[in-house]
């Protein structure tokens, strides 16, 4: 049971989830998000963005069938109690996993944009840090935060990309689909495996208000992330060529750098960095603390707070130790092997859950027959 | 033995004093009844400041006259500005009026002592009942019975009756107590606004704030505070407006508060602030009553104390931080452009420094290069880094601004107007300091100067600081992280319950129209969503000014025999 009288809006998870998505998925594009499709990244983006708003609807669906538990609960009472552990212990490393990650991403951004010569620990303990910051004051003033910053957000990047606009050649995205649509398909599946950011649904479903709303706000956020996802994989294609976008490791900070606005702006990079940071901070606080609470119920600890400073420490050792640098960090997303690793240990458990659910329910609407 | 006797009074009254609430200080003793207890314990000088009230609050008064004038010289010692005079009525009876010198008015006193001379009752009782009745011609006469009751009446400027033969007083108003006129405040002026704002005295102030505000909706709730100093603290809201869960929270903690003293308005907000760990204040903090009032009128809670001129109003929102007076006697659009350059002060005077160190130390190539080859160029020979530079001289500033406060006013400006220019062309001359960094110094200091809220200035000042060091160790990263967390700890902050950072975060459409950005009046047709929705709408909607017709049939109506227009001359 949700044992906390947090609240957030609906409004604040969308804007949670939508910068959250945002950030990770544009600090790669197209280069593994989209990159075999070429010029027709995004109409990858675009494919990507319909199965996410599937996937997302399937796990808000499932967490609206169980309004008042989070993902803990229902897992245990849909997969019994050894097997729900089992799959709210995965998907508490999986909280792990993506604020890890996005911390490291952001950390190597930093090294080779701004600081190459700060050590990179040195970035991630201090984001890690604000991230356990965020997550021990609460869910509340995270999603206050979210909602201050997502103006930000949406402004910094929008003038990064109309910053870019002069620089637009058309042709860079044509001729679209020459290749077919079998580069185009290979090249959704790493977006949609960074879709696993939405398990965090399973998490804060019981404390957004208002209830009606919960499912709407979740996939709206898909909706609008993969939009956002489309236009930037596009005007990057349009600005730098299908080749340099899919080649360069930071294609939205090259992109931005190679444009000069006018000439006393001579440099707009530190726009797109800024809105980064923000959704990393957003990103990263809202995952600690899921998987602080996560674990806190596994634990059958009442404060989740007294988790929170370990799983802080276990994000910052994570992100310092699983990657060897920005390049390992790159392989470690292309297809098959993240795909096919979010698949089982995502997919699958949320496919046995919704299994279990329709089981329940048709097994409940038969003995409701024959008691009749 | 009198000792432990003492030592068990004072714990029993430190527990009942916990459970006694608002308007239960004011006669507390009849509370706790009164046992009998000799005041020959009080010229005992080994006790402490605690035992003699707990001794003092048990002393009722005694028949005896005599009893009653060695019970007040054992307590309150031999003060000489406790008057005491004493008469014999005509009808033989001995009585003295008590009063302490310079807080009463001295014709009221006399006339007092010639009603009581004159009084004709041959009991003590029946004097008493025949001046309250027929003689004393005052508006507030009160008995008292015990020595806290009489003390308290006395020190508030009451003169006291006291007669032989009856173990009660009676005391009646003759107060006059010295105080300043009432002023513009020099923290927050204005210049189409009233010259008006709160003095020392209570009393005063809440008349002031009668006269803005007449409805009898208008509740003041009175308490006392401080073992030592009874300082008198009033809670005023608008019955009705405020929402009861505000009040019980606002009654609360301040009931919480035991302290032996409470001077002024700055002890209350540390007492009652949501958390002691803020560098932005959580209460606001104003001397003016529009200010006061305003607020009142959207729903909040305004606390006032005795001797001092500020009041506290809560809850507050960040937005009010960036309000001031004269922005609701001034046009929209001005009072618009100036609060966006407001917001626009605020960030630079807390960026601006921190950024600069960033850019020069980490971030060369964010400068057009023109720029960056004129400030590089200024800069050759300094021998500091750029963040000791920048560092180096807010230091100074700041130096030179706690001197120009503390100085006499006559001196203080030109002293550090001087001080600042002599010193910074001294630094440069000599090679020190860069053009570049005074300029920055100096315009963040401009734009500290425009927030109307001096709280909030100090918050800004100390900002500044931690995103220089940010921005000298780690870039434009430092100062983003010093956002991102100076953003988080507000949003996790609120006041009385109520966000801090609402209503941009949480964002509720709708609480818009008066936050940092004034409206027109005509358009303040609701309250703020967070403090005024027990009674949410304001006004009728539709009040924009307009002409109802076009001027040429305007012009016929009042041609128009008869019409009401006609017959006003000159309009």
């Amino acid at each position: 049971m949700a044992n906390t009288a947090e609240v957030i809006a609906n409004r604040q998870l969308t804007a949670i989830l939508f910068m959250m998505r945002t950030t990770v998925v544009i600090s790669f594009v197209p280069l593994l998000t989209t990159g075999d499709a070429a010029q027709d990244a995004w109409v990858a983006g675009l494919i990507a963005g319909l199965l996410l708003t599937l996937v997302a609807w399937g796990v808000a669906g499932l967490a609206a069938r169980y309004p008042r538990l989070t993902v803990v609960d229902y897992s245990r009472l849909l997969l019994g109690r050894f097997l729900g552990t089992i799959v709210s212990l995965v998907i508490s490393w999986h909280f792990l996993l993506i604020a890890a990650t996005d911390i490291r991403i952001y950390a190597e951004l930093m090294r080779v944009a701004f600081m190459p010569n700060t050590p990179i620990w040195f970035t991630i303990v201090a984001m890690a840090f604000l991230a356990t910051l965020g997550a021990w004051f609460g869910i509340e003033p995270i999603g206050r935060a979210a909602d201050a910053f997502l103006p930000i957000f949406v402004a910094f990047v929008a003038l990064t990309l109309l910053g870019a606009a002069p620089s637009f050649n058309l042709h860079n995205l044509q001729p679209a689909l020459a290749r077919g649509l079998r580069p185009v398909l290979s090249s959704v599946w790493t977006p949609l495996g960074i879709g696993l950011q939405w398990v965090s649904v399973g998490m804060l479903f019981p404390l957004l208000i208002p209830e009606n709303r919960r499912v709407h706000s979740v996939v709206l956020a898909a909706v609008l992330s993969s939009v956002v996802l489309a236009i930037v994989a596009a005007v990057l294609v349009g600005v730098l060529g299908a080749n340099l976008g899919s080649k360069s490791l930071f294609p939205f900070l090259k992109m931005a750098r190679s444009v000069r606005p006018t000439r006393t702006i001579e440099r707009i990079e530190i726009l797109g960095t800024v809105a980064w940071g923000l959704g990393l901070f957003a990103g990263g606080s809202t995952m600690v603390y899921c998987g602080s609470r996560a674990l806190s119920q596994i634990l059958r600890i009442a404060e989740y707070r007294k988790i929170v400073p370990i799983f802080g420490v276990l994000v910052a050792l994570y992100s310092v130790y699983a990657h060897k640098d920005a390049f390992q960090l790159v392989r470690f997303f292309r297809p098959p092997g993240f795909p096919l690793l979010i698949a089982l240990t995502a997919g699958v458990p949320y496919a046995l859950m919704w299994a279990s659910h329709i089981a329940r329910h048709l097994l409940r609407r038969l003995a409701g027959r024959g008691g009749k | 033995m009198a000792f432990n006797l003492i030592r068990a009074l004072i714990s029993r009254l430190m527990r009942r004093s916990r459970r006694s609430g608002f308007d239960a200080s004011a006669d507390h003793s009849s509370h706790f009844g009164r046992d009998r207890i000799d005041p020959g314990l009080l010229a005992d000088d080994s006790l402490d400041v605690g035992a003699r009230k707990a001794v003092t609050d048990r002393l009722a008064l005694d028949v005896r006259l005599h009893s009653n004038l060695r019970m007040l010289r054992l307590a309150a010692g031999p003060s000489p500005d406790i008057i005491i005079r004493q008469i014999v009525t005509d009808a033989g009876l001995h009585a003295v009026v008590l009063h302490l010198q310079g807080i009463v008015d001295q014709e009221r006193v006399e006339s007092i002592v010639r009603a009581l001379s004159a009084a004709g009752a041959a009991r003590a009782q029946d004097l008493m009942a025949e001046l309250g009745a027929h003689l004393l011609r005052s508006s507030h006469i009160k008995t008292v019975a015990s020595f806290t009751e009489m003390w308290e009446a006395v020190s508030n400027g009451l003169a006291v009756i006291l007669a032989d033969g009856h173990n009660q007083g009676l005391a009646c108003s003759a107060q006059s107590f010295k105080t300043r006129p009432i002023e513009e405040p020099p923290t927050d002026t204005t210049l189409r606004g009233p010259r008006q704002g709160f003095i020392e005295d209570l009393t005063t102030n809440l008349a002031i704030l009668r006269q803005w505000i007449r409805t009898p909706n208008l509740w003041i709730e009175e308490t006392n505070l401080g073992h030592l100093t009874h300082t008198r603290l009033v809670i005023a809201y608008v019955k009705g407006l405020a929402s009861e869960e505000l009040l019980a929270e606002v009654r609360q903690r301040i009931q919480r508060i035991e302290t032996d003293s409470v001077l002024g308005t700055g002890p209350v907000e540390d007492f009652i602030q949501d958390t002691h760990l803020s560098f932005f204040p959580l209460i606001l903090r104003t001397e003016r009553p529009d200010r006061v009032v305003g607020n009142l009128l959207e729903g909040r809670v305004a606390i006032m104390v005795q001797n001092s001129p500020f009041a506290l109003v809560a809850p507050m929102d960040y937005g009010m931080l960036f309000q001031s007076a004269d922005d609701y006697y001034e046009p929209v659009p001005i009072v618009f452009v100036i609060s966006v350059l407001r917001v626009i002060a605020f960030w630079t005077s807390i960026l601006l420094p921190g950024a600069f160190v960033a850019v020069l130390t980490f971030h060369h190539e964010l400068l057009p290069t023109s720029l960056l080859l004129r400030i590089v160029g200024d800069r050759a020979g300094v021998p500091f880094p750029v963040i000791v530079e920048v560092f180096l001289m807010e230091l100074t500033f700041e130096l030179l601004r706690e001197a120009g406060l503390r100085l006499p006013r006559a001196v203080g400006s030109a002293v550090t107007i001087v001080g600042a220019l002599v010193l910074g062309e001294a630094a440069i001359n000599a090679g020190l300091v860069s053009p570049s960094v005074i300029i920055i110094v100096a315009t963040t200091a401009i734009a500290s100067f425009i927030l109307p809220t001096f709280s909030f200035d100090i918050s800004a000042r100390l900002l500044r600081f931690a995103f220089i060091v940010a921005g000298g160790s780690i870039g434009l990263f430092g100062v983003e992280y010093g956002i991102i967390l100076a953003v988080l700890i507000l949003a996790s902050r609120r006041s009385f319950g109520h966000p801090y950072l609402a209503p941009v975060a949480p964002l509720i459409t709708g609480g818009w129209k008066d936050y940092i950005f004034r409206t027109w009046h005509w358009a303040k047709t609701m309250r703020p969503k967070m403090t005024g929705g027990r009674e949410p709408i304001r006004a009728p909607r539709g009040q924009m000014p307009r002409p109802d017709a076009s001027p040429e049939s305007e012009g016929r109506q009042q041609m128009r025999p008869g019409s009401q227009d006609n017959k006003t001359e000159g309009q």
